[in-house]
């Protein structure tokens, strides 16, 4: 009687997974071999973490602090 | 030897710094938010001049690194990726060889990925003060010690940004890559530029614009002589004609049409009956990685050539390395005899009957370099055979009347063979360009068009996701 009610259900399966899998199956495998090189830094390695928001925050602030400088050393230099 | 190394630099991992990976999924407009915001951050980069420079006149001996590294001359960008890229390219390498021993367990990586980092900053600290000291921007003792140290650290934070940008994007955050983005980016903006740049210049016949498809309605607008003017706009030798950008735009379109050149092997699943797929071995394998590294090699050739020539000029070895011209009002020094005028693209379709054996020990090393890289990378990258079968092993898929044993046998047949010969037609695509004269080399094409389409094949891979291109945007 259990036998009888499990046996439907891998049969169910196996169908679904056919469907699924012709699609998703050539996607997976495509993505594996290109662009070797410029998958670096994929894995989590152990380093300080930082967000995204951050990085950001500190290029911005980086930028602006060159601009800064830039208009400094024109004061400075228009003085002398 | 191999895991010491590694646990060497283990306690100094710590301190590089590292964007966490995103906790939820991020949609496919954030993530097209976030690389917009990169590149915009790139571009600014590549605008604002490095503050203390004096000068900047001089030959510019990096002017063959600058399109595979992403680089502007005396901007913030001055370094670009080429960090990163050497550090990755070191590394990987050694791996490869077995000279560092990397495991296959996730700490391991983690580890191995840590100290490519952790390199890559160091190349990033030493190729600064080795551009302040060499007196890149003016001699040092003029510039005064502060103002050195002030070069030196605007240099290694942009380069500390570059790296953390990449790396946003590849955690997941964007598309694709920062290093690919960058590089695409400089390459695409070179073209355009070449294309429509408004800069007048004056010729020997009258001022003419920069631009080629500017210079055409000029030229047409002003001579008399219409058929002239038009034999001028496409044929004219000293600025970007129109030739080179049709050249350009069928580099493009050859290029597009050969990625689509695949095999496809039958594989079926082991566990479920009647579940096929394929799995497609393309014939650009490796894509355009044999002309990173090939570039990278001549690229660090030239530069110490050009190096050793200015210090040691005229001593017999280094003028077999090669001897270097500094032609006036250019920003770049040509190659004129010893290896690297050998190793160089001929500059006309005329010089090649000038010089024969200069054009015919260029293509062979062109093809056999970019075929030599293609067949050692899949080994390094961990896409050969072996690697394959192992991956479809875990995908539980075999292929179509082959045993697991067999399967190696018979994607050794397909595998180096395109790897191989792919490479080949890289490098003889690239060859093809040069010659033709396209704009921005045809390593940087090259480079620009297998990009663009790694790009789009993310975007369909994003679009079959999403369920159709209106759900990716609303």
């Amino acid at each position: 009687m259990a036998d009888s009610g499990r046996s439907p259900r891998p049969a169910g399966n196996a169908v679904r997974q056919r469907r699924g899998g012709a699609t998703a199956a050539p996607a997976r495998a495509r993505g594996g071999n290109n662009g070797g090189l410029w998958r670096f830094y994929t894995e989590d390695s152990t380093g300080l973490k930082i967000g995204p928001v951050p990085v950001l925050v500190m290029s911005l602030v980086f930028i602006a602090s060159v601009f800064v400088l830039h208009i400094w050393g024109k004061f400075t230099r228009s003085r002398a | 030897m191999g895991i010491k190394f590694l646990e060497f630099v283990k306690p100094f991992c710590g301190f590089v710094p590292e964007v966490s990976k995103p906790e939820r999924k991020i949609q496919f407009r954030e993530k097209m938010l976030w690389t917009a915001i990169t590149l915009f951050v790139f571009l600014v980069c590549c605008q604002i001049p490095l503050f203390g420079i004096m000068s900047t006149d001089s030959a510019d001996p990096f002017y063959w690194l600058r399109v595979i590294m992403a680089s502007n001359r005396g901007t913030l960008m001055e370094l670009g990726i080429s960090p990163i890229v050497t550090s990755g390219l070191i590394m990987q390498l050694l791996a490869g060889a077995k000279i560092i021993e990397v495991g296959d367990t996730p700490k391991d990586r983690a580890l191995f990925n840590g100290a490519q980092k952790l390199f890559g900053m160091v190349i990033t600290v030493g190729q600064a003060i080795v551009y302040v000291m060499s007196g890149l921007y003016g001699e040092p003792s003029e510039i005064g010690a502060g103002i050195c140290l002030l070069i030196v650290v605007q240099l290694v934070i942009a380069g500390l940004i570059v790296l953390l940008l990449d790396e946003l994007l590849q955690k997941g955050y964007g598309l694709g890559s920062g290093i690919s983005l960058f590089i695409a980016t400089n390459i695409c903006e070179t073209i355009v530029w070449k294309a429509f740049s408004p800069a007048t210049m004056n010729t020997g016949r009258g001022t003419e614009f920069e631009g080629a498809v500017i210079a055409l309605f000029h030229l047409l607008a002003t001579r008399s002589d219409k058929v002239r003017a038009l034999r001028e706009a496409f044929y004219r030798q000293n600025l970007p004609n129109l030739m080179n950008l049709m050249a350009t735009f069928l580099v493009f379109a050859v290029v597009i049409y050969f990625q689509g050149f695949r095999v496809d092997l039958p594989i079926k699943s082991a566990r479920y009956r009647g579940q096929y797929s394929s799995y497609p071995i393309k014939l650009f394998y490796t894509s355009n990685i044999p002309i990173i590294l090939q570039s990278a090699l001549v690229s660090n050739l030239y530069v110490i050539s050009q190096m050793l020539a200015s210090k040691f000029g005229g001593n017999f070895l280094i003028n077999l390395l090669g001897t270097w011209s500094d032609a006036s009002g250019s920003y770049r020094s040509y190659p004129t005899g010893g290896l690297c005028y050998y190793l160089s693209p001929p500059d006309t379709l005329g010089h090649i009957l000038e010089d024969p054996l200069h054009c015919i020990v260029y293509i062979v090393f062109m093809l056999g370099s970019c075929a030599f890289f293609s067949k050692t990378w899949i080994d390094v990258s961990g896409s050969s055979a072996k690697d394959v079968a192992k991956q479809l092993k875990e995908q539980q898929m075999v292929m179509r009347g082959h045993r697991e044993k067999s399967m190696i046998h018979e994607l050794n047949r397909y595998i180096p063979t395109a790897a191989a010969f792919g490479g080949l037609c890289i490098g003889a695509l690239s060859v093809t360009a040069d010659f033709m004269g396209a704009i921005g080399s045809g390593t940087g094409i090259l480079l620009a068009v297998t990009i663009i389409y790694q790009y789009f094949e993310i975007f369909v891979k994003e679009q079959q996701e999403m369920g159709g291109v209106a759900a990716m945007f609303f």
